[in-house]
């Protein structure tokens, strides 16, 4: 569920912040669905091990919850995911260093200077490819299989093939797509300022 | 880690996580100048930041990785439930959203069992997408002030912002003016032997004031008519009431004022009160702030303290109990304030304001017995935003327009 991306206002957020800490589960689901699967990927990257990471985001979010008082934005709650993780994967790692599976794992043997660098990088990215995936989701169905299958890497022929379209119609769609996200993020603009400058071309 | 790590740790955190969201626009050369300036102070700050913005821009595009992502959620649900039982988190009998009483709600607290965690399971596994729209309840603007007057010639005036100024009817001991959603009697004191009546009425979605002659302040809520005389003579001041209105009666203890609504009759000397009697909800309930007011009905007869709510219900029965009286002016305030109300009341609040009508579509099932209390700020909330509060409470509203335009919000659970 994207509460927060179908408009990024600030009122949205505090809302659903406000819910979350006075103990609505379901102000708690959202926040739970939003960044459950980047957490679990963040965590993999680090563990190496999809069981692995799914225990260790359970366990964070049991912790939020009985945290759940002392937030009061968006971004800290995410911070807190974030780092909670990060400290239960460093604990996973350091545990398992004797594993032959782990050995070559250097994170925990990095400096703090260094760790802080290399983690702050790996939760950017996270986040980036996390507010792409969360924008795709809320596409129409054709849209996102289209727009899913480009991202892998498939060929327009070979998404015709698979979706049993023409390769004029695989085009006209992701065009349509890219469209829409496009539009998306243009209504979502608000949080700054007024004036635009461009800059850069589109990469999509 | 030592705590000012974890603090300069947490201020970069929220940074990136600012220019993280900031991206995707970057990527369409959509950023605003402040998101441009942003950016650009936050990549001075280091060689980090500059090789984490240039990996994801210049380099990578995200591909494999968000099917990673996507891996993972197929688990989503499924870990979600053994979080809720791992975190006792029990599903709530009585959905609040603002919590001022805990006692008498008890009742309404439904049992954790295996029903109702089917039943909320069934609520979660539902694809969290917002619910479908028709049409744009975002287009759905809040009532506004509006009304209609209803001269004593059976004239009519539509009263709003594009009808200002002087109204004139004979005979003239009175001088009416409308203007800011407010419509003012002022004697003229050359008193005529005829009386006139006036009535104001107000839709769905409309919300009017009006000052008396005799200096009496009158908000008229929404759905709601007032018929009262352009000069008060004889021993009382009396008015007529159907909806919802907020008094603050002018004092005058050899004139007092009384309110005819219903089957009720509620005397006054010198108050404020809120009345409440729109013949869709089950009573009607007086509700005292000041002063002193004397309620009676067909053999029944109480009197109100401040603080204090009269209810009367279709039955005849006249009880009284106490409250906190703001709750229930609230509205003259642009908030929807509501005590244990059912989902059906919710939604003829939102009916009455929204100027929509609402229908069920429940397959078979039925609405839930738990009640609401919160507060829902009705002036600057549109519907779209309005059902989003309902949808994280349970509520799943939809707009529709079926043939003949009328707007019906659809409400499935």
């Amino acid at each position: 569920m994207s509460l927060a991306s179908t408009a990024t206002s600030i009122s949205d957020e505090l809302y659903l912040v406000t819910e979350f800490r006075r103990g609505k589960p379901r102000a708690f689901e959202i926040i739970f669905n939003k960044h459950y699967g980047a957490l679990c990927y963040f965590a993999y990257e680090f563990v190496d091990d999809r069981d692995a990471s799914e225990d260790i985001v359970s366990d964070v979010f049991i912790k939020l919850w009985t945290m759940r008082d002392n937030f009061h934005h968006l971004r800290a709650i995410k911070a807190f995911l974030y780092v909670s993780v990060r400290n239960a994967c460093l604990n996973y790692l350091r545990r398992d260093k004797m594993m032959e599976h782990h050995k070559n794992n250097l994170v925990p043997d990095l400096l703090l200077e260094e760790q802080n660098d290399y983690v702050m990088t790996r939760i950017f990215e996270v986040e980036v490819i996390r507010e792409i995936y969360e924008s795709i989701e809320e596409l129409p169905p054709q849209c996102k299989r289209v727009l899913r299958m480009t991202l892998q890497g498939m060929t327009t022929e070979d998404i015709a093939l698979t979706m049993g379209l023409s390769k004029q119609t695989v085009r006209n769609t992701r065009v349509r797509a890219t469209e829409m996200l496009r539009k998306r993020l243009m209504e979502n603009a608000a949080a700054f300022g007024a004036a635009t400058i461009i800059l850069g071309a589109a990469i999509y | 880690m030592e705590r000012h790590e974890y603090d300069s740790f947490d201020s970069r955190l929220e940074n990136v996580f600012r220019v993280a969201e900031l991206i995707p626009r970057f990527k369409e050369g959509l950023l605003t100048f402040d998101e441009t300036a942003f950016i650009a102070d936050w990549l001075r700050e280091s060689d980090a930041n500059r090789r984490m913005f240039e990996s994801m821009t210049i380099r990578e595009s995200p591909k494999g990785r968000i099917e990673v992502i996507r891996s993972f959620e197929v688990n989503r649900q499924r870990a979600f439930q053994e979080i809720v039982e791992r975190a006792g988190i029990q599903i709530p009998g009585v959905r609040r959203f603002r919590s001022r009483r805990v006692a008498g709600l008890l009742s309404l607290i439904l049992v954790i069992g295996l029903g109702i965690y089917m039943c909320y399971r069934q609520v979660s596994s539902r694809p969290t997408v917002l619910p479908v729209v028709s049409l744009s309840p975002s287009k759905i603007l809040p009532g506004r002030s509006t009304a209609t007057l209803l001269l004593s010639n059976g004239q009519t005036v539509g009263l709003d912002s594009a009808h200002e100024g002087h109204i004139s009817q004979q005979p003239g001991d009175v001088t009416l003016t409308n203007g800011n959603g407010q419509l003012s009697y002022i004697s003229n004191g050359n008193a005529s032997g005829e009386i006139l009546y006036n009535t104001i009425v107000t839709n769905r979605g409309g919300q009017y004031k009006l000052i008396l002659s005799d200096g009496t302040k009158v908000w008229l809520d929404a759905s709601s008519s007032l018929h009262y005389p352009t000069t008060f003579s004889g021993k009382t001041r009396e008015v007529t009431l159907a909806g919802q209105a907020y008094f603050e009666v002018a004092e005058n203890k050899s004139q007092p004022f009384e309110v005819i609504v219903g089957g009720e009759k509620v005397r006054v000397l010198g108050t404020r009160f809120n009345i409440m009697a729109y013949p869709d909800e089950k009573s009607i309930e007086t509700t005292l702030l000041q002063g002193a007011v004397a309620v009676s009905s067909g053999n029944a007869d109480r009197t109100l303290h401040p603080g204090e709510q009269a209810r009367l219900s279709g039955d005849g029965s006249l009880s009284v109990a106490s409250v906190d009286a703001d709750d229930y002016v609230a509205w003259k305030n642009g908030l929807i304030r509501l005590h244990h109300a059912d989902v059906a009341m919710v939604m003829r609040q939102i009916s009455r304001w929204y100027d929509v009508d609402v229908r069920y579509d429940l397959r078979g099932k039925v609405l839930p017995s738990w009640t609401l209390a919160g507060t829902i700020p009705r002036n600057t909330l549109t519907l779209e935003q309005v059902f989003k509060i309902l949808w994280i409470n349970g509520i799943n509203c939809r707009l529709q327009s079926d043939a003949g335009s009328k707007m019906t919000v659809v409400v499935s659970l």
